[in-house]
């Protein structure tokens, strides 16, 4: 044993200790939540739960607006990721590709509803958002929610599509094929990471937004993040284990679907200011 | 005398002063003219504006007689093989070469006979299903070569197409390059910065260049 670490050299060891800490630092409370979830009698001084059970999922299952909420975020997400496409894609493309006065200006102004706290930012929306009628509809849901991706969802894929060299979209030009044509068939697949990439990024923060959805949609749409407060303050912590399990899912398998296209390199040529 | 291209007094000025102004070009069929001078001294300017990617501001471009000044780059007679990143990466081989004569309404068949004879023209037979990330700087070239031959263009232009190779893959490439000019008869401009260009490989035994005409743009100096 003394050989091997010896072989192994301090370094080795020092980051092996890093590399534990940080995995018990990062997936003990998920652990724990995992067991808390699936306990059916725990007392005190066990380290482990005597009797294990679904009752704490059947219980939440039950609760009259649990699945409502559900289903009404993963709406909401949808809606939220198509709209945003809709509209940054075209945005980010003309950020790349044109030259136009101030884009740089406009490009940074996407940061700025990050540069407040957001509570300020959402109270004077909803000042707006009531001369508006926006208050308590599904829109004025959809606008909050937008609000925090625009700037991933326009950022992410203007590197994307910076990354396109000129060539390539001119050598299709070359062989025939129209400007629209040229978008479809070279640049938007070329693109297509990032912006799936940062679709998985809108549609997960989207699902997990909270205090703009509190403030605004309020009491008609209740998400899932939503209910979750309510559940934590009134039940055992049993049914919050459920229930954050059930909202940490879509995150874990979108992630893991795309983990082809997710890298850090993706990521990180997005908050590159060229 | 038959002229395929002639380039009329052509003028491009940047904002930044650097351009051509009033050049004047006449390509016969058949032909390879290599247009040399030093980065930045107007050549790619003339060849782009062949190619349909620039407009210039004055003159006039006729391609077998007929003006294509109005023309956009996709519906010129013209193709171009660029200095780098000709490929599409998401792409494979085939589908990069396929993919001009698919929007030419070929049939399938004659797709994937015109494919493989041209791969076996640039000596890279086999290799319809790799991707271009699987090959060489110097194959990747010589697919994009390929796809411009494969268009069967009026006039080919050739913009410093080796020049991210390295000495001796590009004194391959130039030999093969005269080889198949020769074979197909295709007018072709090379645009390039390299003295050596100039001086086309001998062939074996004979002792005739490829190269009809060098002309240096700009008395050779960089404007």
């Amino acid at each position: 044993m003394r050989w091997y670490l010896k072989a192994l050299g301090t370094r080795k060891i020092i980051e092996f200790i890093v590399l534990v800490i940080f995995v018990i630092f990062f997936l003990g409370p998920l652990l724990n939540l995992a067991i808390l979830a699936f306990t059916g009698k725990w007392n005190y001084p066990d380290v482990l739960p005597h009797q294990w059970s679904m009752k704490w999922w059947t219980f939440v299952f039950k609760q009259e607006d649990i699945p409502q909420s559900i289903g009404l975020s993963f709406m909401i997400a949808a809606i939220v990721t198509g709209l945003s496409i809709l509209i940054c894609i075209p945005a980010a493309y003309a950020f790349a590709r044109i030259r136009f006065p101030l884009s740089r200006f406009f490009l940074f102004s996407f940061l700025l509803t990050h540069a407040f706290p957001k509570m300020g930012l959402y109270v004077s929306i909803a000042v707006l958002f009531y001369k508006l009628g926006l208050m308590n509809t599904l829109l004025g849901v959809v606008l909050i929610h937008m609000i925090n991706v625009l700037m991933f969802m326009t950022w992410i894929p203007t590197a994307a599509f910076r990354n396109v060299h000129k060539a390539q979209e001119e050598s299709a030009r070359d062989v025939g094929a129209g400007p629209f044509r040229v978008f479809l068939k070279i640049t938007l697949p070329m693109a297509l990471p990032g912006i799936i990439v940062a679709s998985i990024f809108t549609f997960l923060n989207s699902l997990d937004e909270a205090q703009g959805t509190f403030l605004v949609g309020i009491p008609n749409y209740k998400t899932m993040p939503i209910v979750m407060y309510s559940i934590i303050s009134d039940y055992p912590a049993y049914a919050g284990a459920v229930f954050s399990i059930i909202l940490t899912a879509p995150t874990i398998i979108l992630l893991l679907a795309a983990k082809r296209f997710v890298s850090a390199d993706v990521m990180s040529s997005g908050f590159q200011l060229k | 005398m038959d002229i395929q291209l002639s380039v009329q007094q052509l003028s491009k000025r940047y904002h930044t002063g650097e351009g051509v102004t009033g050049i004047s070009l006449d390509v016969r069929k058949g032909e390879l003219v290599t247009l040399l001078g030093p980065s930045g001294c107007g050549k790619t300017t003339v060849l782009r504006s062949i190619g349909g990617f620039l407009d210039p501001d004055s003159g006039e471009i006729l391609i077998e007689g007929a003006s294509v000044l109005k023309s956009p780059p996709e519906k010129r007679p013209t193709s171009m093989v660029f200095q780098g990143y000709n490929l599409w990466p998401h792409m494979t081989v085939f589908e990069n070469l396929a993919f001009g004569l698919k929007i030419r309404k070929m049939k399938k068949a004659d797709i994937q006979k015109a494919v493989k004879d041209v791969l076996d023209l640039v000596r890279l037979p086999g290799s319809e299903n790799k991707h271009p990330g699987q090959l060489s700087g110097g194959q990747q070239q010589r697919i994009a070569l390929a796809r411009s031959l494969l268009l069967k263009p009026a006039v080919l232009l050739l913009d410093e197409p080796f020049s991210a190779l390295d000495a001796k893959l590009r004194h391959e490439m130039r030999e093969e390059l005269r080889e198949i000019q020769a074979e197909t008869g295709l007018t072709m401009v090379f645009v390039t910065h390299d003295q050596e260009d100039k001086a086309w490989p001998k062939a074996s035994g004979r002792s005739i260049s490829a190269t009809s005409a060098t002309i240096s743009i700009n008395a050779g100096k960089a404007t």
